[in-house]
């Protein structure tokens, strides 16, 4: 129940109050006078006080003053006399919510009291909101800080580096990461540092080009880029750059960067290397060692031969022995030319010469080889190839190198029923001459043909030094020609090359002869 | 005693080499350069050994050494595995007895051959047998 305070000095009108107010539903306080009145005010705190204005002592005006001072919220009716509209206006301006005249009637009292309590309802239900929402300010105030040290958290503890820019590009967040990994402290960039200063000036341009990008076609981020930054130290360490043009109600504020240390990365990728560059050494040096010992068995067998030969005199035995050193001399030196083409840069040397010839040449070379392999050597030459330019020795080397590839790919062919040929065969193209050679022996899976033109991939054991190809690719690729081939196992291998040659200028085209 | 020994061997500088090292010794080289020609070899010549090229094409050395092990007349003949691979990687012994399916060879020359190292091998496996 509503408490009431009713201070008055005529009785009657505190009596008829009393009445009219329990009657109401009101707990009624009554005082006779300002200070008693006061008195009850602060010992039980009505939220409606009805006071007369004139009164002997504390009159109207000072208890509204008093009891504003103490509670600005309670709502005080004055009843005037007639006449005192004065004070009746000088206590509404003293905040008093209302005033009834004097005699008091009902109707009156019961209107100013509704408005009285609609007004305390107003406030009571106005203070509540406030209340509510000051809590829940507060609780949105927590989540958001807790988000927000949850992401300060999450960016501090990245390690990778994270940087993050005002739209001046003055350096607003600058994390542990970035810390350890640009040798700066965060005191020491932040506000004071641009994000441009972490990267070498080409790169940074780049960079913050990339970032900021394309607005109008949403590119403006840059996603694992790999690039460097300049540490406090002037250190350029590789990094891999994610980063974007931060914006806010369609404006670009900032940039945010991240980036990854990549030097652990480069390392072991510069120890991955090396390794397979030693451990291809290491395969070359046993392929060659074991290629080497097979040459020095026929060039000591050879000179056994020949030492039995001359202490015993026998002259067949002389020439076998020598014809053996001879042939293995000619290994040795067919493996130090490659050797040596393959180590040297070499500039073609364009000379006139007939392509023909340089595979006549290839063809009486390897004749004696062929047949003891029970392979069938075959010429199918084009006779309309003129004389033109070329590095004679390109082809000649290169041709060398497939020929005795075929011949090989006989000899390893199980199939022992097989009648072998090897075609060496050549063409006029428009502006190339070209070479084939064609084998029906063993053919390569799809494994061998991926490998083909690997550094030191050999199928034959100790027969081959891994060299050939890849010595003839690298000839051919000083002399702008081309190299292919096409090969199924079982079936054989045909391998074509292209060297291009300028018809020499004396020499009319086609040249029929 | 039998003194014919059967060279199989796939290149004929090799065949040339071994045989005028066996004949300035007193034996009898017999050839073959694949290993269907050098079985047909061993059952008409009967060899008292054999000098076996384990790196021939087409599998034709392990073939062979697997069908003379294999074969009741033929398992006796001691047999000299000449290689170019360096010994001790193991590869062909593996390669050889198959991973311990076929017995181990007699004997091991490694290329380039050394003369006399062929015929002590030669002497002290037929002179213990």
């Amino acid at each position: 129940m509503s408490k009431i305070l009713v201070i008055d000095d005529e009785e009657s009108i505190r009596t008829l109050l009393k009445v009219s107010l329990s009657h109401k539903g009101y707990e009624v306080i009554l005082a006779e006078d300002g200070e008693s009145g006061i008195k009850a005010f602060r010992a039980s705190r009505p939220p409606i006080v009805i006071t007369d204005i004139k009164m002997p002592g504390m009159d109207g005006i000072e208890v509204l003053k008093h009891i504003k001072q103490v509670d600005p919220d309670t709502r005080i009716i004055v009843i005037t006399g007639h006449g005192e509209m004065e004070a009746a206006i000088e206590a509404l301006q003293l905040e008093a919510s209302d005033f009834i005249n004097k005699p008091v009637t009902d109707e009156a009292l019961s209107v100013a009291l509704k408005r009285a309590e609609e007004v305390l309802w107003m406030k009571q239900k106005l203070r509540k909101y406030t209340t509510s929402l000051e809590a829940m300010v507060e609780e949105a105030t927590q989540e958001l800080r807790a988000a927000h040290d949850f992401q300060k958290n999450l960016i501090e503890s990245s390690i990778d580096g994270i940087i993050a820019a005002d739209e001046r590009k003055r350096v607003v967040v600058f994390n542990d990461g970035a810390a350890r990994l640009l040798g700066y402290r965060a005191d020491e960039a932040i506000g004071k540092m641009t994000i441009e200063q972490f990267f070498p000036s080409k790169v940074a341009r780049k960079i913050i080009a990339l970032m900021e990008g394309d607005a109008q076609t949403g590119t403006e981020r840059l996603v694992n880029y790999e690039g460097v930054v300049r540490s406090r130290d002037a250190e350029e360490i590789p990094v891999r750059i994610s980063g974007a043009t931060l914006f806010e109600n369609g404006y670009a504020n900032g940039m945010v960067c991240f980036l990854q240390d990549l030097r652990e990365i480069k390392r072991l990728q510069r120890e991955l290397i090396e390794s397979e560059r030693v451990s291809a050494m290491g395969q070359a040096v046993a392929g060659m060692a074991h290629y080497i010992k097979n040459i020095l068995n026929g060039l000591q067998g050879g000179v056994y031969m020949v030492n039995t030969a001359m202490k015993k005199n026998k002259p067949d035995l002389m020439t076998k022995g020598w014809a053996m050193v001879e042939n293995n001399i000619g290994k040795i030196s067919d493996l130090v030319m490659n050797m040596l083409i393959y180590s040297k840069e070499r500039e073609p040397d364009y000379v006139p010469c007939q392509p023909n010839d340089i595979a006549e040449e290839v063809y009486d070379l390897m004749r004696e080889k062929a047949i003891q392999s029970r392979v069938r050597l075959v010429k199918d030459f084009d006779p309309s190839i003129s004389e033109c330019f070329l590095d004679p020795t390109g082809p000649h080397r290169c041709l060398l190198n497939l020929v005795a590839n075929a011949i090989d790919a006989c000899i390893f062919d199980p199939q022992e029923d097989k009648q072998w040929v090897v075609t060496i065969r050549t063409r006029r193209e428009p502006d190339f001459v070209r070479f084939d050679v064609i084998d029906n022996g063993i053919g390569m899976t799809e494994e061998v043909r991926k490998k083909v033109f690997e550094r030191f991939f050999s199928t034959k054991g100790g027969r081959g030094t891994g060299l050939g190809l890849l010595v003839t690719r690298k000839i051919i690729d000083e002399q702008g020609g081309r190299i292919s081939f096409e090969s199924q196992p079982g079936q054989g291998t045909t391998f074509t090359m292209r060297f291009p040659a300028r018809p020499t200028a004396s020499v009319t085209t086609g040249g029929l002869a | 005693m039998n003194k014919k020994i059967l060279i199989v061997d796939d290149e004929p500088e090799q065949i040339d080499f071994a045989s005028t090292i066996l004949e300035e010794n007193g034996y009898i080289p017999i050839s073959a350069t694949n290993g269907m020609d050098g079985m047909k070899m061993v059952r008409s010549e009967k060899p008292a050994l054999i000098l076996l090229d384990i790196m021939m094409p087409r599998q034709g050395g392990v073939g062979m050494y697997r069908e003379l092990k294999q074969d009741e007349a033929t398992k006796d003949i001691p047999v000299v595995i000449v290689t170019g691979v360096t010994r001790g990687g193991g590869f062909d012994e593996h390669m050889v007895t198959q991973g311990d399916e076929l017995p181990a060879p007699d004997g091991y020359i490694e290329k380039p051959m050394n003369p006399d190292a062929v015929v002590k091998l030669i002497h002290d496996l037929l002179s213990g047998s």
